[in-house]
């Protein structure tokens, strides 16, 4: 503990620090006046996050929070403001600060003329003067240029093209940063969290292209007003809804039909969103089916909905929804359908021109339902769920140009409802449910954005979090038992509503320097400390949308991450080539493990069936990225390893846990042909993952058990995965005094068909053998994408 | 049971975009151990206890013998049953002579001394089994992707008392179903423990599962479109009151054999667990394999129109 007290004594003695050196400027900043205000794009009124403002005259600037928003305090006197932002000009505004004033500023985008030079602002070299590292940050128009699985835009794929984020497949769910499980990303849109990322396994991910403004990764450096996942932050926020007029835009493809709508309610004050995408193989392919796939059911949708209403100058508030639904039916009453539902309300207040505070209330919800059977007498009918309410005070306070403080609080409160399932055999009823689980997170942070000088920033900030695992409900103590072997509860013990389990604090400190070495080039380092509560149960190679989320409790510890990262930022050619190098060391304690033939599903005693152990994962990332000119794009490689160390498991010693990839490279181009051609490529080369292959086998009764007589855990690696995906977009015809644009996109995922394994599986020959021959055994690749997958979509706008 | 039902649900879907391949592997060596496959039971027929050594996983010819042992199973009121190996075969084997083997309740302790001086043991109980009342056959529509035929199921209660488990063994005209997947094992009257069923008729799933799995592949002939039943067919279903730790070997055994329909969510391989434990604990020669011992019930049925 005292380790933790020494941290709190640094950090409380550093927070402090702007509020005395504040005081010491009073007596020469006497006449201080602040700008504030909001920069938004000019076509339709969306606010811009993490927009530039430089003032020239005195070397000091600040960046729009993620609302828009601005605030600078700087001596009175005659400045020219200089806004920047990627992909829109600069806009330069000359103010004569006397007295505090409003400045609202709007952005215009960027014209694409390819012939000339693109004329850029100085301010583009945020790579290495901006303090954060460890962090991608995609704007949709990115991402919808890369060539995309059956034309689909997709914001969790693209991720994946970035260095340090890597996937056991295609096909599988979520993604793993840095060495980390897929539960351990916390991913929010708007605010709230959203417990499963995607469509049909993990084809497609559930946030729609049409209602995304900005994405945004952290993978290390993380800020203190994040907290509850070890590994990262993907922070989706979406469009406020065009403000200035009203307009729409969709698109048709193989898989989904889109078709978005926004607007102003009441112009400048108020406007709206409205996004919704529906599959439609199941009704593509019903004239296909054989009549007795005829009541085959397969679709999935999400609706996507945000509106706001400025109130005045000082209070606006944002209301977003977010539903989201995956169906499978099978015929004779059986059916399987999953989804998310999410629910934000922000208010936004300026307290005063330097204090600027929001308050969010969410709501989140995942769940899923299974049903087998029509018949009233033989049925089985299953849920789950995950559902949380929460209420999140933020203020950002930007005291000086220097100092840019957050500091707020959250509270989460929590039930989990892992199995509800209800049998009738015969007439005979039998209930299987598993009890509830309730719990509250809570939180409070502090941090500092500090520039000592010209050459360092810091940021650093404390985070404490408590969890209480409460009643009512049932805890059970298991025996103490050989690691590995399931373990019997040998007592139980019932508590009420909201009576306290188990509770645990953790202390969460957060550092990131920059030191700018000149113009061109800076380094920066950072340390994170995460506390993690909640736990998604899955032992699969992809999660299964059947998986259930598990408080910590008195049997599962808190998962607990220590992250340092050294980088070193330079820009090439007058910032067009953005290149990077980091190296991160992320140590792992108390990671969730599983049994061999653990079982996960409606099993009351379920901890008794789990694992506790390290992990560590360790990294070299290296980016280049070229920003202007005709051709850009970006090429990462990623040398990485990842372990886990779990008593009972590989002989209790370090084994490369299932994500792990040693080499990883991705490449990403976009070029634009002409005025209506572009074209895009992507190619990926990993190395293969690691896979638990028998060596010997057991004869019994018949059967072939495969069985590892070293008792091993991802002894082998699968062949290298690579690909090559291409696409090509047509640009529409621009028509005099029409609003309506289009596109075709043609693309083809996959293009020399390459037949990459998912895994390598054991098993006996797939023909019965007649009874006394033996049986042969043989060893299969499964391969998700077999060919090459062309697609064609159109997408319009209006 | 419950992930495997899922996994097909699962998988009927991805099928569609995925394919498999059969591969060329080459698999690390491992060290040979004697394998012991002795699931004793009360039918009138010859008793055996298997002696065998592990083989490389892809070797397709049969395991080595393991000859020259002495293997006795002894119950707890001392009645000594001797199995001998006299084809030295590796198979040791015990004939009834028209008395079954063993009396309900009683321990049995199996016990083993190889030729090279290791002495194993491993013990099971004797537990009754349940009756089965009836087998009915009905022609069904064709669903969820099966054709339309005749489908059969058995009708039978878990006999009262927490943890009764049950291997459902089907045969059609003599022929075992033995697939891995039509490996039919019973908790109570369900899946797994902790279920509610206590005492109950099995319920559905476990019910229908005498009914084959279809064959798949290039080479498949029994295939989907083709009835599980036909009229003159003899359906025999046998069930075998095992341990309750038979029951978690076979789950075991049957996700491990299974992995791969699991597709994308396929567990990691893991060693199915053993009984079979070596006398010196100093010893590092370590054995593999399962002894139990069942009271069985079966019922015949012909299938007519």
């Amino acid at each position: 503990m005292s380790r933790f007290l020494k941290v709190v004594f640094v950090v409380m003695w550093m927070v402090s620090l702007p509020f005395v050196s504040h005081s010491q400027d009073k007596p020469s900043s006497a006449e201080n006046a602040t700008v504030k205000g909001y920069v938004k794009d000019a076509s339709n009124g969306e606010t811009l996050i993490g927009v530039n403002i430089y003032v020239r005259e005195l070397e000091k600037g600040t960046t729009t929070n993620a609302y828009g928003f601005y605030s600078l305090s700087i001596p009175s006197g005659s400045y020219t403001l200089e806004f920047t932002y990627l992909g829109y000009d600069q806009a330069k505004v000359t103010v004569d600060l006397k007295e505090s004033q409003t400045l609202d500023v709007e952005m215009k985008e960027e014209a694409l003329e390819l012939t000339e030079v693109v004329v850029v602002g100085e301010r583009e070299d945020q790579n290495v003067t901006n303090i954060e590292m460890s962090t991608n940050k995609l704007n949709i128009q990115t991402i919808q240029k890369v060539p995309a699985l059956l034309g689909e835009v997709d914001v969790i794929r693209s991720i994946q093209l970035l260095p340090g984020v890597t996937t056991v497949g295609e096909g599988a769910s979520g993604f793993n940063v840095r060495g980390g499980s897929i539960d351990q990303n916390l991913m929010l849109l708007d605010e709230a969290p959203v417990y499963n990322s995607s469509h049909l396994f993990g084809f497609f991910s559930v946030f729609n292209p049409d209602a995304v403004k900005d994405v945004k990764l952290y993978k290390g450096g993380i800020p203190s007003r994040y907290g509850g996942r070890l590994s990262s932050i993907l922070d989706v926020r979406m469009k406020e809804g065009n403000s200035k007029r009203f307009s729409g835009s969709g698109g048709v493809g193989f898989i989904f039909s889109r078709l978005a709508l926004e607007g102003p309610i009441i112009r400048d004050k108020a406007s709206f969103i409205v996004a919704a995408r529906r599959s439609y193989i199941d009704i593509l392919a019903r004239p296909f089916l054989n009549d007795d796939l005829s009541d085959t059911k397969l679709n999935f949708y999400d609706l996507t909905l945000k509106t706001n209403y400025k109130i005045n100058e000082k209070n606006r508030v944002y209301l977003s929804a977010y539903l989201g639904r995956d169906n499978f039916g099978f015929g004779g009453g059986a059916g399987f359908n999953w989804g998310n539902a999410t629910t934000t309300l922000r208010w936004n207040h300026l307290f005063s021109d330097k204090l600027f505070a929001n308050f969010t209330a969410y709501y989140s919800n995942y769940d899923y339902e299974l049903q087998f059977g029509d018949d009233s007498e033989n049925r089985f009918d299953w849920n789950a769920r995950i559902i949380n309410y929460s209420l999140k005070p933020e203020f950002t306070w930007f005291l000086t140009p220097t100092n840019l403080i957050t500091f707020g609080g959250q509270g989460i409160a929590y039930v989990f409802e892992p199995g509800n399932a209800v049998g009738v055999s015969e007439g005979e009823i039998s209930d299987i449910s598993l009890s509830k689980k309730y719990a509250i997170e809570a939180g409070v942070f502090i941090e500092n954005e500090q520039t000592i000088n010209s050459r360092l920033t810091l940021h650093y900030g404390l985070r404490l979090s408590y969890f209480n695992y409460t009643g009512d409900g049932t805890a059970y103590e298991f025996e103490e038992g050989t690691p590995g072997i399931r373990r019997l509860p040998i007592s139980s013990e019932d508590f009420d509503q909201w009576e306290s389990i188990q509770t645990y604090t953790n202390l969460e400190p957060r550092a990131s320097v920059r030191f700018q070495l000149n113009r061109k080039s800076s380094i920066k380092a950072s340390y994170n400390r995460m506390a993690q509560y909640i736990h998604l149960i899955s032992n699969t190679t992809a999660s299964t949308p059947l998986d259930v989320w598990t408080p910590s409790s008195n049997n599962i510890k808190p998962q607990l991450a220590d992250q340092i990262a050294l980088g070193y930022f330079r820009n090439f050619k007058n910032n067009t080539f953005e290149t990077s190098a980091e190296i991160y060391y992320k140590d792992l304690q108390n990671m969730v493990e599983y049994i061999d033939g653990a079982d996960l599903l409606l099993n009351e005693f379920l901890e008794g069936d789990l694992l506790t152990g390290d992990g560590r994962a360790y990294g070299l990332e290296l980016q280049i990225e070229k920003k202007k000119g005709r051709l850009t794009g970006w090429l990462s490689y990623t040398l990485a390893r990842t372990e886990r160390r779990v008593d009972g498991i590989n002989e209790n010693d370090w084994y490369p846990s299932r994500f792990d990839q040693t080499h990883n490279l991705s490449t990403t181009l976009f070029y634009d042909l002409n005025k209506r051609w572009s074209l895009s490529a992507n190619f990926v080369l990993n190395s293969g993952t690691p896979a638990t292959f028998p060596t010997n086998r057991i004869e019994q009764q018949g059967y072939i058990i495969p069985h590892n007589s070293g008792g091993e855990r991802n002894n082998v690696r699968i062949p290298v995965y690579h690909r090559l995906d291409v696409s090509a977009t047509l640009a529409g015809k621009k028509r005099e005094g029409k609003s309506w644009s289009g596109n075709w996109v043609f693309s083809i995922y996959n293009l020399y068909s390459k037949r990459n394994p998912f895994s390598i599986y054991f098993q006996q020959q797939e023909i019965r053998p007649a009874n006394g021959d033996p049986i042969q055994t043989e060893a299969i690749r499964l391969s998700v994408v077999g060919s090459f997958i062309p697609s064609v979509a159109y997408n319009f706008k209006f | 049971m419950k992930n495997y039902i899922f996994a097909t649900f699962l998988l009927s879907i991805l099928a569609l975009a995925s394919c498999t391949d059969v591969i060329d592997v080459n698999l690390q060596e491992g060290t040979p151990q004697l394998v012991v496959d002795a699931w004793i039971t009360t039918k009138l027929e010859t008793q055996v206890v298997k002696l065998r050594q592990t083989s490389p996983y892809l070797d397709n010819a049969p395991s080595p013998n393991v000859i020259g042992a002495t293997v006795t199973i002894t119950d707890n009121e001392g009645v000594t049953f001797n199995f001998t190996d006299d084809n030295d075969d590796g198979d040791y084997t015990w004939e009834p002579n028209g008395q079954a083997f063993g009396t309900i309740g009683r321990t049995y302790t199996l016990s083993i001394t190889t030729a090279d001086g290791q002495n194993y043991t491993a013990t099971s109980v004797l537990n009754p089994t349940a009756p089965i009342d009836s087998i009915t056959t009905e022609v069904r529509e064709p669903e969820l992707g099966n054709p339309e035929g005749i489908y059969a199921q058995f009708f039978s209660r878990d006999l009262p008392g927490l943890g009764d488990c049950y291997w459902i063994k089907t045969f059609k005209n003599g022929q075992f179903l033995n697939k891995p997947q039509e490996i039919n094992i019973a908790y109570d009257a369900a899946f797994s423990a902790g279920a509610e069923v206590d005492g109950l008729i099995f319920i559905p799933p476990i019910r229908e599962a005498i009914n084959r799995i279809p064959d798949t592949g290039d080479d498949a002939v029994d295939d989907s479109d083709v009835s599980p039943y036909a009229v003159g067919d003899v359906i025999l279903v046998e069930l075998h009151a095992i341990p309750e730790d038979a029951f978690y070997f076979l789950e075991q055994a049957r996700t491990q054999m299974t992995l791969g329909d699991g597709g994308i969510f396929a567990e990691p391989l893991a060693n199915v667990f053993t009984n079979i434990e070596n006398t010196d604990p100093n010893s590092t020669e370590e054995a593999l394999g399962y002894f139990c011992v069942a009271e069985v019930s079966s019922l015949e049925h012909v299938v007519v129109e």
